[in-house]
């Protein structure tokens, strides 16, 4: 100290250094203050953000109805946060969603995103008839032995027949989904002592492997002189790389009827998440499987001295 | 204390204030640098919003179609400090008949000052139906 006490004073040099060296001290010391206090609030606001586009992920992987208000709440992954979920319907069927994060018990958002969903909605039958009341037709891609005939039991209609001993199988383009119900008529013709048809309607359906869900109905017809009989065996099954699996047994049936075609039958399946439900006519099985989440329809058959015939194939989902 | 009383103290003094010195310059460097990490982090999250913004654009743009309606050519979203935009392009019979080139473009701003902004691009292609069977995320751009 004695270099300054034994002066007189400073000369203005010294002062400018003195003050320089001063100021770069106090910058370094605020600076090093700022990034400690500073530290956690941007560390915070990244965990709020990877928390906000997880739960816009969510959001994506749920039906367009599923998509809901949550108000706000202690966010259940991490306590140290509060969230919510503000959706608004703007129009139909076209949903605005904030995701808003906060810290725990504060009122100031650190992470925040918007987005928007819409209502995929499916909804298109196939009367096959050529200038039909129900646009839009689907445009069907079959293996060979499928054909839009004219119905045999009714000239003014059209119908999708099969022929094929085979498995063949069509399906529409440009019609793929995840939740959604399907349903189609159905009946059959044999002209034999004895046929057998195999009836498919899929759903979820894989179109390059066939890997998907089916309510399949097997029809055994037993014709004599007069006196015809069907016996119909549905089943809610799965095709998948393994093999085909029985999902569901529905009831089977018994039914007499007169001439060469069996009266008309309805079939259908419905997809919400894993739950899956098939129909035949009032006869219902359902069963949970989550394998296969999306996919197309189709239509699918075998004959043994039998013909199947389709027709009404309608669609309506998301 | 011998140092700083005796003839070496002004040395001593030299010393303290250049250990002074260079650790405050240190200081800096590391604050600076941590400015510039934090800057990078917030462009990320900015990123992320930019991101939604543009996915919000492809959607509203299906939804005009869907009800055959032309889609307007931007949409402005508020938030609590800042305001978003997202544009909303489509071409028809693209990139083939009964198809549809839809593009959106998201963008936050970076400083309100500067006008600078985050920009996320999605290009997507969907059949006649709508259903999307084609989708392709752009990289990160900046527009001054």
């Amino acid at each position: 100290m004695s270099i300054f006490l034994k002066r007189d004073g400073f000369n203005l040099i010294e002062v400018i250094i003195t003050i320089v060296i001063l100021s770069i001290i106090a910058a370094g010391l605020s600076s090093l203050f700022s990034v400690t206090s500073d530290t956690p609030i941007i560390l915070n606001r990244r965990r709020a953000y990877m928390y906000a586009e997880s739960e816009m992920e969510k959001l994506f992987n749920k039906s367009y109805d599923d998509i809901t208000t949550i108000s706000k709440t202690s966010y259940p992954d991490d306590g140290d946060f509060d969230y919510e979920i503000i959706v608004n319907e703007v129009e139909t069927g076209l949903k605005s969603v904030r995701v808003n994060f906060y810290a725990s018990g504060a009122t100031e958002k650190i992470a925040e995103l918007y987005s928007l969903f819409v209502k995929t909605a499916l909804s298109v039958c196939d009367d096959f008839e050529e200038n039909g009341d129900r646009p839009p037709p689907l445009e069907w891609n079959p293996t060979s032995g499928w054909r839009v005939v004219k119905d045999p039991t009714d000239a003014t209609n059209h119908v999708y027949r099969y022929v094929r001993r085979n498995i063949g199988y069509t399906y529409p383009s440009s019609l793929s989904g995840s939740n959604y119900k399907e349903e189609c008529v159905f009946f059959v013709e044999s002209q034999s002592r004895r046929g057998v048809s195999n009836v498919y309607l899929g759903g979820r359906v894989d179109p390059k492997t066939g890997y998907g869900y089916y309510i399949y109905v097997s029809v055994s017809i037993y014709r004599f002189w007069w006196f015809n009989f069907a016996i119909y065996y549905p089943y809610l099954i799965k095709i998948d790389s393994r093999g085909t699996h029985t999902l569901s047994y529905l009831p089977s049936s018994l039914e007499f009827f007169s001439g060469n075609y069996t009266p008309i039958h309805r079939i259908g399946l419905k997809f919400d998440g894993s739950n899956i439900s098939c129909f035949f006519d009032s006869d219902t099985g359902s069963a949970l499987d989550s394998e296969f989440t999306s996919g197309t329809i189709m239509l699918a058959g075998e004959n043994q001295n039998t013909r199947i015939y389709f027709d009404d194939v309608c669609v309506e989902g998301e | 204390m011998r140092m700083i009383r005796g003839n070496g103290g002004s040395v001593a003094i030299v010393v303290i204030v250049l250990v002074l010195v260079i650790s405050s310059l240190l200081g800096s460097a590391l604050a600076l640098s941590f400015v510039s990490i934090s800057k990078t982090g917030e462009v990320e999250e900015l990123r992320a919003q930019a991101l939604y913004l543009a996915e919000a654009g492809i959607r509203e743009t299906i939804w005009y179609l869907k009800n055959g309606e032309e889609p307007p050519e931007y949409e402005d979203v508020n938030f609590s400090k800042w305001t978003g935009r997202y544009y909303m392009k489509y071409e028809r019979d693209c990139p083939e008949n009964g198809k549809y080139c839809i593009s959106s473009i998201g963008e936050v701003p970076i400083e309100r000052e500067s006008g600078d902004r985050v920009k996320r691009r999605i290009d997507v292609i969907t059949d006649s139906s709508f259903n999307i069977i084609n989708w392709e995320e752009r990289t990160l751009e900046y527009i001054p």
